[in-house]
């Protein structure tokens, strides 16, 4: 007796929850509506930021300065769109410094002595290589996101040494090449070929986060390892693919930027990762794992690019600049914790 | 009295218990051998000099390793301590400066713990932004290059002997008894491992995690204040770009000693090891002229490897304890 009413008051529970369910699922039905309120702070952070620059500076809302931003934008959004990868699936990388300074020097280096295509490619399979071997030592080891940290931090100091012992600590130039220049500075129609790169990538990023089952695979192995592995997914391979996918298009960054200056600098990466976890974590991307999606990404971004071009057009200095994305990622952080704390304690 | 010989007779117990041990005296008689002018007195006393402050700066991310956290600000944290030095002795005096920074220090660690341990952040994200943070403020405050400081009281702490040997040395050595006494032998110490072997359980049995984390924290800023503090002295100027890798410098050496980075295991005396293997290694490849480059180079190698080691060693043991 009692028991059927137990069961009854379950019944009942589970279909007060599904039309629940129902009800937000229609109320969220369309692609503009799901993008939800969490998402909502960073776009309006960026409103206000486009308005507070074009009142504080006059050459901020001039087409130059906007393709001027997009330009420097390609070099951290190409990060940011690997990280993006890296961070759902719970882990970190700080080797991405080291990845972009040794990528810089060799597709200089390369570039020189076998010309650009070749340098192109191989500058490519070294980062994917790279990544593969980042995620390869945290599978042997198992690590949590604590062994991420250092273990990266430990390859990208590896990498920005070899960067320094490649051009014995020196600058290089690159040979003059047309193609190579276009890379970082050519343009279809106006619009900078950077800005059509990193599109195209966000693109091919996001449809595979969404609508492939490596995708799937990697919001969920970043959510809970230990269900993702027993529902089957091979989290390990998961998460090295990511470590991959990372290094390829940090090398991608790399090949930009140094077509950008049409030199190399071994110390080219230098604090590359902050502006990187920066962006991705004030775009709304959990450091949890699990969480966070291309569309935050490109919106942190955007912030962060259009911060720093700020900054200096008000004249703040590169000192400012560190702490001021210091003190963002940590307000990021704590707003991150404030949005999960209802979700935790029920 | 009592106490100096517990501690000296636990101390020895400890020691012979240590395999690490064996590789350092191995390390040490190997570079004696094979590496030219490391054993003599000149650059044994040397060796040690450089060692003291990242020592120091080790006792106190050693206890926030045992806690079962990181602190990757210490570096950050010297290099600000030592411009706000810089900067506090023309206006205060250098005795009152010196207390002020150690003040802030503990500041700054107090408030890395707080959004550790209250807001439930990881710590090694919370405490890298934190060293970015910070490394922009010290390169700020100083404006961008080494302030110079010409104090003798300073200049006396990091370059002066007492005694014929360094006070580095002594300050280091007289440190490492406190530390090795309050986390051996009071209610602090045992809480630290108890919170780091596993926090569940502290808060069960009634330990105020929090408090305890918030502490450690604390305490590892304090000793990089005192770090920045010497090395101002030492060289007679702030720098704000010292110590940039010094974290993983000190994590390194802390790991080598065998404290684990789960928490809840190893020791000051590991630490100590673990910082003269660092230390003679570095001094060794400095001696036989290895391009600085190659040297970074080899670090990074050893701190991936040590990480790896300490993380796959502990996989190791939970398979051979099954249900621990």
């Amino acid at each position: 007796m009692g028991d059927a009413k137990v069961l009854h008051d379950v019944q009942k529970q589970t279909v007060q929850k599904e039309t629940v369910k129902n009800q937000t699922g229609k109320r969220t039905g369309g692609w503009k509506l799901r993008i939800g309120i969490a998402d909502l702070g960073p776009v309006v952070a960026l409103a206000i930021l486009l308005i507070v620059g074009s009142v504080m500076s006059p050459v901020f809302m001039t087409k130059e300065n906007i393709f001027n931003i997009l330009s420097q934008i390609a070099k951290l959004g190409l990060g940011a769109l690997g990280m993006t990868y890296v961070m759902i699936s719970g882990y970190l990388d700080l080797s991405i410094a080291g990845i972009l300074s040794l990528c810089n020097v060799m597709a200089v280096g390369l570039e020189r002595s076998i010309g650009t295509v070749p340098a192109v490619l191989i500058v490519l399979a070294l980062g994917t290589f790279i990544g593969l071997v980042n995620g390869t030592l945290l599978r042997l080891i198992k690590g949590d996101m604590g062994a991420s940290v250092m273990i990266t931090f430990g390859t990208g100091t590896i990498l920005s040494a070899l960067a320094l012992i490649y051009t014995g600590g020196y600058s290089i130039r690159a040979d003059d090449d047309p193609l190579f220049y276009w890379f970082g500075n050519g343009k279809i129609s106006g619009l900078p070929v950077v800005v059509i790169f990193f599109f195209i990538c966000a693109v091919i990023f996001h449809i595979v986060l969404k609508y492939t089952s490596f995708g799937r695979s990697l919001y969920l192995t970043g959510a809970n390892p230990e269900a993702a592995r027993l529902s089957g997914i091979a989290t390990a391979r998961v998460r090295t693919v990511a470590f991959m996918l990372m290094g390829a298009i940090a090398a991608f960054a790399a090949v930009v930027v140094s077509s950008q200056t049409v030199s190399a600098s071994p110390v080219a990466g230098a604090n590359y990762e902050l502006d990187v976890i920066a962006a991705v974590v004030i775009g709304g991307t959990s450091l949890n794992g699990g969480e966070g999606s291309i569309f935050r990404t490109i919106i942190g971004v955007l912030l962060i690019g259009v911060l720093s071009n700020l900054f200096i057009l008000i004249g703040l200095s590169t000192f400012d600049q560190m702490m001021a994305k210091g003190l963002i990622i940590i307000a990021a952080l704590i707003m991150d914790k404030y949005k999960h704390l209802g979700m935790s304690r029920g | 009295m009592n106490v100096v010989n517990g501690m000296l007779k636990s101390f020895f117990e400890n020691i012979f218990k240590m395999k690490v041990l064996l590789f350092l005296i191995a390390m040490f008689a190997a570079a004696s051998l094979f590496v030219p002018y490391f054993f003599t007195s000149l650059n044994l006393v040397n060796l040690l000099t450089s060692l003291c402050i990242y020592g120091i700066m080790a006792y106190g991310m050693t206890y926030v390793i045992l806690a079962g956290e990181l602190d990757l600000s210490v570096g950050a944290v010297m290099a600000f301590s030592g411009v706000l030095l810089a900067r506090l002795i023309p206006e205060i005096g250098t005795v009152a400066a010196i207390f002020v920074v150690l003040a802030v220090g503990i500041v700054i660690g107090a408030i890395n713990g707080f959004l550790v341990s209250r807001l439930g952040l990881h710590s090694f994200v919370v405490t890298l932004s934190v060293m970015f943070f910070y490394n922009g403020l010290a390169l700020s405050v100083a404006g961008g290059g080494p302030i110079l400081t010409r104090d003798p009281l300073l200049n006396w702490l990091g370059n002066g002997s007492t005694l014929s040997i360094p006070n580095q040395i002594w300050l280091a050595v007289i440190l490492f008894f406190i530390a090795h006494y309050v986390l051996r032998k009071t209610r602090f110490g045992r809480n630290v491992y108890a919170v780091g072997g596993d926090q569940q359980v502290a808060r069960l049995t009634g330990i105020k995690v929090g408090f305890y984390k918030l502490g450690v924290f604390a305490i590892s800023s304090f000793c990089a204040a005192i770090g920045g503090v010497l090395l101002t002295g030492m060289q007679n100027s702030a720098s704000p770009i010292a110590g940039s890798s010094a974290a993983f410098s000190i994590i390194t050496a802390v790991v080598i000693g065998g404290t684990s980075l789960t928490g809840g295991e190893g020791s000051l005396v590991r630490t100590v090891i673990g910082l003269l293997i660092f230390g003679i290694l570095d001094n060794s490849l400095s001696l036989l002229n290895v391009n600085p480059f190659h040297q970074t180079f080899y670090k990074g190698v050893l701190l991936v490897f040590v990480i790896a080691w300490d993380y796959y060693s502990r996989h190791k043991r939970a398979v051979q304890t099954p249900g621990g």
